[in-house]
């Protein structure tokens, strides 16, 4: 019995997400849409991950994609964190004007 | 009486088409949502797209009978990180100025032109024959009780690490959110 849903679908939507992310990423310059950005792409990995998963009938996969999501959320936590920080630093939180580094 | 994901459906076909339409609408639904996070200017907006987004990745979850990350997923995801994000976005309260300026329009191509070439390459690497299977279905979803063993035997380190993550990232924030002493 299998219920009709292929694969490589679920496959195709993960791909898409995270070029969808890797997009935003690229072109914006409001750093809390590029952290969106990157937790769309966490995203994608997580449903390729559940789909192998599924595909194999082995729970590892899954596991993973708990621990995916918990790291997730310490890593948005302290981010935002940043993100805050630098608004106090620069007033502003456009990508470009956290330029200090730079040389 | 056949049965997909242990629900009772009347015929095989039928019920396999349902699904079907199912992923299409649900799909559909997060490919829509993420572009509708890239393409507003507002973040607030953005944050409500991406929302939309999660809860169709959740509903995919379901979809493919993994009730528990489903469940997480939207508890998790939709439900603390995006609160956090509306959150900051309210708590800075940014002008349009703020915001960051538009991006440069031969940027704009460049990223997109970047970003078919990847989509292009994931999806040309995912048509192997493999991937063409179907998903079976088991009578049940998964077993809730064999997740939980396993997080908690074989996985039990990792689990223990993972809280400790959690609280470093805790003090962590507590530490830069703190505002600077005068004079330092």
């Amino acid at each position: 019995m299998d219920t009709g849903i292929k694969v490589a679908w679920v496959l195709w939507l993960s791909a898409i997400l995270f070029s969808l992310g890797a997009l935003g990423v690229l072109i914006k310059r409001n750093s809390i849409v590029i952290f969106m950005s990157i937790e769309l792409m966490l995203n994608a990995a997580n449903m390729a991950l559940v789909a192998f998963s599924r595909m194999h009938n082995n729970l590892d996969g899954q596991i993973v994609v708990f621990f995916t999501m918990t790291l997730a959320a310490a890593e948005v936590a302290v981010g935002l964190a940043i993100i805050v920080a630098l608004f106090r630093l620069k007033h502003s939180i456009d990508v470009d004007q956290a330029s200090l580094l730079r040389w | 009486m056949q049965r997909i994901f242990g629900w009772e459906v009347f015929s095989e076909a039928r019920g396999k088409m349902a699904l079907k339409v199912l992923f299409l609408l649900v799909a559909l639904g997060a490919v829509a949502g993420a572009i509708g996070m890239l393409a507003s200017p507002n973040p607030v907006h953005s944050a409500l797209f991406l929302v939309a987004t999660l809860f169709c990745v959740a509903a995919t979850y379901l979809l493919l009978g993994t009730e528990f990350l489903a469940i997480v997923q939207i508890i998790v995801y939709a439900g603390a990180i995006m609160v956090l994000f509306l959150f900051i976005i309210m708590l800075l309260n940014l002008r349009r100025d703020e915001f960051g300026v538009d991006p440069i329009p031969s940027q704009q191509v460049g990223g997109i032109m970047v970003t078919v070439l990847l989509a292009i390459g994931l999806i040309a690497v995912i048509g192997s024959a493999v991937a063409l299977r179907t998903f079976r279905s088991p009578l049940t979803l998964t077993p809730l009780p064999e997740l939980a063993r396993a997080l908690f035997t074989k996985y039990l380190l990792a689990f223990e690490i993972a809280s400790l993550i959690l609280l470093i990232a805790m003090i962590g924030i507590v530490v830069m959110a703190k505002r600077p002493k005068e004079g330092v």
